[in-house]
């Protein structure tokens, strides 16, 4: 009898063991890289298979209070966890869309009581181990801080029942409730209007981080990286990050990690809702920016529009880490608000290139320059596979006047290794999206497993795109859009090509599902998560919708 | 006979032995299927690609083609004062060409907006570069020459009279 339980418990550890290595995605862009890739295989890197992709479950708060989802999901186990700017945080079972718990369980929103602080939810939490415990850190408004006009702070849960582990120091202040109104009269500008909402957290090494902005510019606060200790959710000592000497830099973006330094961009510094200000004497706003883990102190940091052509293109996508190898090292990637993106060294800060390759080798542009560097909105960032970086970007359209808005409903994959004559792999103009000049977030951030891309569209669709190593294309275009058959006639590609730019691939959708609700599915902090073999898409509608191969 | 406790010891352990490489066995395989690699470097498709078919988008504000693979369009158009019309217009010069542009109906400002190159009026070159702006004069015929590896683009504020 002994002996057979011994056999046993053999049989069922070693079957436990085996079912180690979950296809999650833990975080906001899946990891701490923010590369927003699915490395393990399921049936949603199986062209064939995602072809048949469906919704499975659809899920809608238990309690019917109304939902809008503009942070996306983050997977643990079976369990699905996402945030929503009513100000409630969810569990909801992976397999079955049954709701598990939310929290606050009473019916107390984290939403503040002046509108700055009455934000909610709006970015991704990240799994985390706190003490033995499984738990989940997001950031929200405080209605309990100071006269509960909405202090920002992170929240760490028990992943399992919703119970609070801790709530941390405020780490983005709310002191009052004046806004400018197209000028700043006093008290605004001596009030903090600071939020957290749009940075999802970012755990490294036992410390949270979180950016803080402001809210709609009004007025400018100054951007900052806060830091707490995973244990107990206070501010860590010693650390500190602050962008400018005056106002202005908002961190807008969930701080990245290749495992040494953190990354992260920043916003606009000169001009901004109800007033501007000369150059600060500290000016790290409109930058691409490494700082050390343990002080904030700043390792380097990258600056591409001077002072006098910041227009507000705040850089508000954030950082990916790229492991390009032998072949570009260790790059960080991103897309700035006016549609250029950059490739950096992760060690020196140094720019690799620049798309499109407007003022290489220093991707800075000269003071004097006519290209829009204005409120455009490039906001999202990219996905990583392999050495393809999948974006929304400008591309050439950029160096066409009035161009600025060409690449807003567009992917383009770029190969990040190649030399720029061959940056472009593909590129797709997106369908089922209300594309034109002032439809800005059109398309949410991409994600990706094995080749295959998943983007959400502001009119409520869920589409997958095979790339062209995995699927035939199914057709092609020139990568200065502006350069096509209605301008150049049936000799369009040789026009291309003779303005220097190449006829690239257009990759073949493989699925474009109508989301039931037809709700916006492209807000800000949207992703589809990409997990245990299902797309996890949340919507402005209040839904949450599994979906896989049917 | 007698059996040695050695032996016994030995013939109950390879039961358990050969179950353990079983088990290993499986742990090993249904290891290997949950942590398969999505990135699995196949050989691009075989068979004919279909890029011949455009499937890009065409913007608004489109250009025309013009001699020496030159794009250009009219932005804006209006009637102006003393009997005057205005018009801007967009150029795109193709890179390692020298191309022309007829004579100006009439006084304008040039923009460059992307690239460099120069511009010859007569026997004068001047260099262009983004951001630089030149007066050019009514019936004056100019040639671009782009030095660059991609279109110079350069926007045209004309004043024509009637």
């Amino acid at each position: 009898m002994m002996q057979r339980s011994k056999y046993t418990w053999v049989v069922v550890i070693g079957l436990l063991l085996s079912g180690c290595g979950k296809r999650e995605w833990k975080t906001y862009r899946a990891d701490t890289a923010r590369g927003a890739h699915q490395e393990r295989w399921s049936e949603l890197a199986d062209p064939d298979k995602v072809e048949h992709l469906a919704v499975g479950w659809t899920w809608q708060p238990a309690g019917g209070e109304p939902a809008n989802f503009r942070a996306s999901a983050v997977i643990v186990g079976d369990t699905v966890f996402i945030g929503s700017s009513n100000g409630y945080f969810y569990a909801i079972n992976g397999d079955t869309g049954a709701q598990l718990w939310r929290f606050p369980t009473a019916n107390t929103p984290l939403v503040g009581s002046c509108g700055f602080g009455a934000y909610g939810i709006q970015s991704s939490a990240s799994h985390v181990e706190i003490g033995g415990q499984s738990a989940i850190i997001f950031g929200a408004p405080d209605p309990t801080s100071g006269p509960g006009l909405g202090n920002g702070v992170l929240y760490a849960l028990n992943a399992s029942t919703g119970a609070l582990i801790w709530k941390s120091d405020v780490v983005a202040q709310v002191t009052g409730c004046t806004g400018c109104g197209g000028f700043c009269p006093p008290p605004a500008l001596s009030q903090l209007h600071e939020r957290i909402a749009y940075s999802g957290p970012l755990v490294h090494d036992g410390v949270v981080y979180v950016g803080v902005h402001d809210s709609g510019d009004d007025p400018i606060q100054n951007g900052k990286v806060m830091a707490v200790d995973l244990t107990t959710g206070h501010l860590l000592p010693g650390f500190s990050f602050v962008a400018t000497s005056t106002r202005g830099g908002g961190v807008w973006n969930s701080p990245a990690t290749d495992g040494h330094g953190v990354f992260f961009t920043t916003g606009n510094t000169r001009t901004w809702n109800g007033g501007s200000q000369g150059p600060p004497a500290i000016n790290n706003g409109l930058s691409l920016i490494r700082v050390h883990p343990k002080t904030g102190a700043i390792d380097w940091t990258f600056q591409p529009v001077p002072f006098n052509l910041d227009d507000d293109p705040d850089w508000s996508a954030g950082a990916a880490v790229l492991h390009g190898g032998d072949d570009c090292g260790k790059l960080v990637v991103s897309v700035q608000k006016d549609g250029w993106s950059y490739a950096l060294d992760a060690d020196s800060g140094k720019c690799k290139w620049q798309y499109p390759p407007t003022d290489e080798p220093t991707c800075k542009f000269a003071p004097g320059g006519v290209h829009d560097h204005g409120d455009t909105d490039y906001k999202q960032p990219g996905a990583i596979w392999g050495h393809v970086v999948i974006m929304k970007v400008g591309g050439w359209g950029l160096n066409t006047p009035g161009g600025f808005w060409s690449g807003y409903s567009r992917l383009h994959a770029l190969n990040a290794c190649a030399k720029d004559d061959h940056r472009v792999r593909w590129i797709l103009k997106v369908p089922d999206t209300s594309d034109g000049p002032g439809a800005g977030y059109t398309i949410g951030a991409p994600t990706v497993t094995g080749g295959i891309v998943y983007v959400t569209t502001d009119s409520g669709h869920l589409i997958a795109i095979a790339d062209t190593k995995l699927r035939a294309p199914v057709g092609s275009s020139c990568t200065d859009e502006f350069i096509n058959p209605g301008s150049s006639g049936p000799g369009w590609k040789t026009v291309c090509t003779a303005h220097g730019f190449k006829v690239v691939p257009s990759p073949k959708i493989l699925v474009d599902v109508a989301l039931p609700d037809g709700s916006d599915a492209a807000n800000l902090r949207n992703e589809p998560a990409l997990a245990e073999g299902k797309v996890f898409v949340g919507t402005s509608g209040g839904h949450v919708y599994a979906l896989w191969p049917h | 006979m007698r059996v040695s406790q050695g032996a016994r010891g030995r013939s109950r352990a390879l039961p358990l032995l050969l179950l353990l490489i079983a088990v290993a066995i499986l742990v090993w395989i249904v290891w290997r299927v949950n942590n398969r690699k999505a990135f699995v470097d196949r050989e691009p498709p075989s068979g004919e690609t279909t890029q011949a078919e455009f499937a890009g988008a065409q913007p608004k504000g489109a250009f025309h083609l013009e001699e020496g693979n030159v794009l250009a369009r009219t932005v804006y158009s209006t009637a102006g004062p003393a009997n005057s019309h205005i018009e801007v217009r967009d150029f795109k010069f193709p890179p390692h060409v020298k191309t022309h542009v007829a004579a100006l109906p009439g006084p304008g400002v040039l923009e460059v907006y992307s690239g460099h190159g120069s511009m010859m009026r007569g026997d004068q070159s001047e260099e262009l570069a983004n951001g630089v702006i030149k007066p050019v004069a009514a019936g004056q015929a100019l040639e671009f020459d782009n030095m660059g590896d991609y279109s110079l683009v350069v926007r045209l504020y004309l004043v024509e009279g009637e």
